[in-house]
């Protein structure tokens, strides 16, 4: 009389899981003073803010978020990422009609392989769940980068008008209400 | 009276059809029918196939938009009146090779569900004629089920004006040329343009408009690539011919969409984007809003048109582009379209939340 006998196999899935999300958008800058010497003033300025230069773009990381801005174009990149080493193990029992022989091992490998495949998917699903973490931290961050940046440019944009100021004629007063962002220049000219 | 074969007589019914002649249930069974080719076909029937082709496109062209009182470019010149009052009719005549003939024989014996079952073209160019009388196919039975077969093969495939008219046709055609709109901004093709504006109108705001019931993202990203294919070609070869006026539907369209209380809803209300990266949910945002984002371009045309001179070359041509602006109030429709397009800005959605 053939007996089964219990088949069972291990696997395990070493493997580094990664996220990763980002958004573009633009600076709204009025070209007061030419192109090149508003690009001068986002630069200073945000570099007042934490920010390092990288060639034309200006960088600053926080808390797993990196904010670059191209002084040139405003073009501004909000992204996040993260990575995760993470390894998944799992057993698969089966039966088979011989012990060592030809059917266990056509069992183990079919085993192995419906075992592999759901290491696969538990993988995706942490993967998944890893892009949802980065996604609402990046969706978080993106409130205070805006406000933060609209700041940034104000501040330009004022200094800039400073400046034009200063060339048309003597600057007799200058009033600047930093609740509102109001600035009042009086020129005599 | 004439007497025609079966096959001719159906060829000739779904002629009718294609021109607005007949109903889509007689063309439905005509379709579904696939009688054998024959090697030829008789002088009767291709003479009555000419007539009706002759007769069928230049009526519908009229009645469309040709009939309307327009001001339109005629080489630097702006000229008003009816189509036939602002081109002599001896220019605006349209020619039908023998491509035409071979498609409507096609067409009418094909087995338009099997893909195998594709028309190969002639080794020879198409005339205007033949792309007009495609697209009037292509209108004829974009609400049947053949539509689906037919866009992806030719003479549909990369017919520009077919793109233009029914871009959501085209969301799953790949396509990795740029489409051939030269035919469609000179001569008798940038007539047939002008007659048809109030239509592509009315069917760029039906797609518009059909946006906010998408809740596929993919759907709605397939539709948006398909659009600014569509859009970008078109609109880059309407500027370099200097045609800027063909694109007076793009106003009117505009005009019936963006009103004082359009808002991202109408475009993204049922959108399902929940659970996508930003960079997806920005970037099918980006390509829902693809026709608004077109606008600040038309803008950026109005913009050079005030520096053009009254010496300087393309003068009526930017007149022309400025009244149509004006008209349209161009800028308040370009301040709404922006509006919308900042309020998807990731950024300052986040901004209005916290």
């Amino acid at each position: 009389m053939s007996r089964a006998y219990r088949v069972s196999v291990s696997e395990s899935l070493r493997t580094v899981l990664r996220a990763q999300d980002k958004v573009t958008t633009q600076l709204e800058l009025l070209e007061v003073l030419p192109a090149e010497t508003m690009a001068e003033l986002l630069a200073r300025e945000l570099e007042s803010r934490g920010f390092v230069r990288d060639g034309k773009n200006l960088v600053r990381e926080e808390k797993g978020v990196q904010v670059t801005v191209n002084s040139e174009t405003g073009e501004v990149t909000v992204s996040a990422e993260s990575s995760r080493e993470t390894e998944l193990k799992g057993t698969r029992e089966g039966r088979a009609w011989d012990d060592m022989g030809p059917n266990a091992k056509q069992v183990r490998e079919e085993l192995r392989k419906h075992l592999g495949q759901e290491l696969e998917k538990q993988a995706e699903q942490k993967t998944a769940r890893l892009q949802g973490e980065v996604t609402d931290r990046l969706e978080q961050a993106l409130g205070d980068i805006r406000q933060e940046l609209d700041q940034a440019v104000n501040r330009v944009t004022a200094e800039a008008l400073k400046q034009k100021a200063a060339t048309l004629g003597q600057i007799k007063e200058l009033h600047e209400d930093k609740q509102t962002g109001n600035l009042t220049i009086v020129l005599e000219v | 009276m004439r007497s025609v074969s079966r096959f001719e007589a159906a060829l000739l019914h779904l002629l009718y059809f294609f021109m607005k002649r007949a109903p889509v249930q007689q063309a439905t069974q005509l379709l579904d029918a696939t009688p054998a080719r024959p090697p030829c076909l008789r002088r009767a029937a291709l003479e009555l196939v000419q007539d009706t082709l002759a007769k069928g496109c230049v009526s519908l062209l009229a009645r469309t938009g040709g009939w309307q009182r327009k001001r339109h470019l005629r080489g630097e010149k702006i000229s008003e009146g009816r189509l036939w009052e602002r081109t002599p009719p001896s220019e605006l005549g349209l020619s039908f090779s023998a491509q035409s003939l071979d498609f409507l024989v096609w067409i009418t014996s094909a087995k338009l569900h099997d893909p195998k079952d594709a028309w190969q073209p002639l080794p020879s160019a198409y005339t205007v004629g033949d792309l007009l009388l495609f697209y009037y196919v292509l209108e004829a039975l974009h609400t049947t089920d053949y539509v689906r077969e037919l866009v992806a093969r030719p003479p549909f495939e990369d017919n520009a004006l077919c793109w233009l008219g029914y871009p959501e046709h085209f969301a799953t055609v790949p396509t990795t040329r740029g489409l051939p709109f030269d035919p469609w901004v000179q001569g008798v093709g940038a007539c047939v343009l002008e007659a048809l504006q109030p239509a592509l109108a009315e069917r760029w705001f039906a797609v518009e408009a059909a946006k906010s019931d998408i809740r596929d993202p993919q759907q709605m990203r397939l539709l948006g690539q398909a659009q600014n294919i569509a859009l970008e070609g078109f609109l880059n070869a309407i500027e370099r011919a200097g045609r800027l006026d063909l694109a007076h539907f793009l106003l009117q369209a505009a005009t019936q969409l963006l009103t004082p209380h359009a808002g991202p809803a109408l475009w993204v209300g049922h959108l399902r984007v929940g659970g996508l990266r930003l960079a997806d949910r920005t970037q099918i945002h980006r390509l829902a809003l693809i026709f608004l984002h077109q606008v600040s371009r038309l803008q950026q045309w109005a913009r050079r048109a005030r520096t053009v001179g009254y010496f300087d070359e393309g003068y009526s041509a930017s007149q022309l582009w400025l009244g149509l602006w004006e008209k349209f109030s161009g800028d308040v429709l370009a301040e709404r379209a922006q509006a919308i397009i900042r309020h998807l800005d990731p950024m300052r959605q986040s901004e209005e939340r916290s």
